[in-house]
């Protein structure tokens, strides 16, 4: 994927609008957490002001319940006389103390307070007096003090402060409520605020994103339309490329068939002249010997132009045919050859390169022997090919490189290989005489030569090598500097394909 | 060597490679009568069709695989395939050194197959080497 393309799906992905909505619910949410933190802290702290004021108001209503307690527990003893009416005094008597104590802490500095606990204290006392004088038996006494009245004044002041505090206390309390539940009401705004702006977002980016997967889905409805019509484009291609085949074989097989056809009737007449030349030298020969053994021993003397027609101008003119039939004769049989070989069906097996370039080192070492030149084999890896193609490939580079040598020092040829790939490169080097650059291609073609021409061919060693090296899906290269030497270079697939109809 | 005639049949459709072939087989000593045909329907003709050639009378064939109409090898095939003909030594003569072409003429029972251009001595040789088996009337040798 190239990186415009990146860039375009994340410029589809996360478009202006949503990178900006993203970073706002950012904003928008870390504001929502402070103001939710804050409203909780408030909420905590109201609803802890609401539980001290109901422990303060239940406290007042336990004072107001533990004096009346007290008082009836009085009366009922100060009227029977009984103990056990005492009890309800006895046990007002070790609460008032701890309730007492519970509202100092609260409101021990209010007036209304102070008061409270005065008329509070003087109750308990005059509680306290008359139960002591009526344990003594002194029974007269106490119902005294209850009739001066002190006690029912008192009860009357501490119940009208307890009205007033619990009236207080009773607004504190409702404050505290309506502060609690407009904090509650403030934190369920706050959310639901939140909630929607997340709603909203959600919807925003959701609406994005859906938007964006609506583009991919496109995209991808694009894509898919894409390789359906790149498919269909390889198709035609391969089905051209078939073809083209198909034509290209045919047309191979043509040429295959023509070069036969042709070599095959050129050859023909080609006989004639060689037959009928035989029969001419043949003819000479007879006359000549007749001149020879029975004209000049007879004293007859030939002509000269006679004798020089027969015995110069004719062997002459005949060899000079021979010579072009015999070269004649060896084109035709190299393109025979050629065509033959290029019908010949390709049999790919394990080729031992070691083995295979031995045998053909062992095949011309009596040439580099007279040529006073060493042939060495370096690594060369084995591959999968045509053996006798491999083999002709090799042969005709080896044997080339014993031929043009350079007579004034000792022939070397090295041959290496290496794995390249799915290739092996084969170079067969030589110190011989070189090849000029603008014959480097030349000499690959058929009939053509390069440099002086002081060794016997005919220019098809190349031609053959390269044709060869096509049909096993191979290649030949030559680099040379004159007068230093050549090397060429073969490469070939590591495993020729099977493709035994393939013609070339 | 007695005298029983052995007929020659060439078939060849090349003038020159005919007469090239006779001179050759003349020289090589071989005068036995040679009857020339220049394509494959006559010389079929000439081998089953009635007259000419009776089948009784030896015969050694020289053949030309390359006929304007038909390839030798048909002509091969028939010979080889007919009861009387069958033992009748064929001389395969063609420009061609096809290694297929070769085994294919072996295959279908030619006894001799010699590559043109002749090489003269090989070429009289395999004759001579024939009419061992045949009675092939020799000439007395001319030089």
């Amino acid at each position: 994927m190239t990186s415009s393309a990146t860039a375009e799906i994340d410029r589809v992905l996360y478009g202006r609008g949503e990178r900006l909505a993203i970073a706002a619910g950012g904003l928008l949410m870390l504001g929502i957490l402070a103001a939710s933190l804050l409203i909780a802290q408030r909420t905590s702290r109201d609803a802890a002001d609401a539980i001290a004021a109901r422990t303060l108001r239940t406290a007042t209503i336990q004072m107001m319940d533990s004096l009346l307690s007290a008082e009836t527990g009085q009366r009922g003893y100060l009227l029977t006389g009984r103990r056990e009416y005492l009890a309800p005094y006895t046990k007002a008597v070790s609460r008032v103390p701890v309730l007492m104590e519970t509202l100092d802490r609260r409101i021990g500095g209010q007036p209304d307070m102070i008061g409270w606990r005065n008329v509070i204290n003087d109750k308990m006392a005059e509680l306290a007096e008359t139960v002591r004088l009526e344990e003594g038996g002194r029974h007269a006494e106490a119902m005294a003090i209850v009739q001066a009245d002190r006690g029912r004044h008192d009860m009357e002041i501490a119940r009208a402060i307890s009205d007033r505090l619990g009236a207080a206390e009773s607004s504190a309390i409702l404050g505290d409520i309506v502060r609690s539940e407009a904090g509650a009401r403030l934190q369920f705004g706050v959310d639901a605020g939140a909630s929607a702006v997340l709603i909203l977002l959600a919807v925003f980016v959701g609406r994005g994103f859906s938007r964006t997967v609506g583009a991919l889905s496109l995209g991808r409805a694009e894509l898919i339309g894409a390789n359906a019509a790149l498919q269909a484009g390889r198709d035609r291609l391969e089905a051209a490329v078939a073809e083209r085949t198909a034509d290209l074989t045919l047309a191979n097989e043509e040429v295959q068939r023509f070069a036969y056809i042709v070599s095959h009737d050129l050859r023909a007449p080609l006989l004639n002249i060689i037959g009928f030349t035989a029969e001419l030298a043949n003819a000479t020969d007879r006359l000549n010997r007749f001149v020879t053994n029975n004209l000049e021993p007879a004293g007859i003397t030939v002509p000269l132009e006679v004798r020089e027609a027969s015995q110069e101008d004719l062997p002459e003119a005949i060899r000079f045919i021979q010579t072009s039939t015999a070269k004649m004769d060896r084109l035709i049989t190299a393109i025979l050859r050629l065509s033959r070989e290029g019908r010949r069906v390709l049999l790919p097996e394990r080729v031992d390169m070691a083995v295979l370039l031995g045998n053909i080192a062992d095949s011309v070492h009596q040439i580099a022997e007279k040529a006073g030149a060493a042939i060495a084999i370096g690594d060369t890896p084995a591959l999968i090919s045509d053996r006798l193609a491999v083999e002709q490939v090799f042969s005709n580079l080896i044997e080339n490189a014993l031929k043009y040598l350079q007579p004034a020092r000792p022939g070397q040829v090295r041959i290496a290989g290496a794995l390249e790939g799915d290739w092996v490169r084969y170079s067969v080097a030589d110190n011989g005489r070189g090849i000029a650059s603008r014959d480097l291609d030349r000499i690959f073609e058929l009939f053509r030569r390069a440099g002086p021409q002081d060794t016997v061919g005919e220019g098809i060693g190349l031609a053959h090598v390269k044709a060869l090296l096509r049909r096993l899906g191979g290649t030949v290269v030559c680099e040379s500097t004159p007068g230093a030497g050549s090397t060429f270079i073969v490469k070939l697939p590591t495993v020729l394909a099977h493709s035994g109809e393939v013609t070339q | 060597m007695n005298a029983v005639p052995v007929t020659i049949l060439l078939i060849e459709d090349d003038p020159g490679h005919a007469r090239l072939i006779e001179k050759n087989v003349r020289r090589a000593g071989v005068a036995n009568q040679i009857t020339h045909k220049l394509d494959g329907t006559t010389a079929l003709e000439h081998l089953f069709g009635r007259g000419e050639h009776s089948k009784s009378d030896p015969l050694l064939v020289l053949l030309d695989l390359n006929l304007p109409d038909m390839s030798g090898t048909d002509i091969l095939a028939r010979i080889k395939a007919d009861p009387l003909l069958r033992r009748t030594p064929v001389v395969v003569l063609t420009t061609t050194d096809d290694r297929t072409e070769i085994q294919r003429c072996y295959d279908l029972g030619c006894n001799v197959y010699i590559t043109k251009p002749v090489e003269y001595e090989g070429f009289a040789s395999a004759i001579r080497q024939l009419g061992l088996f045949l009675t092939v009337m020799q000439v007395p040798e001319q030089d």
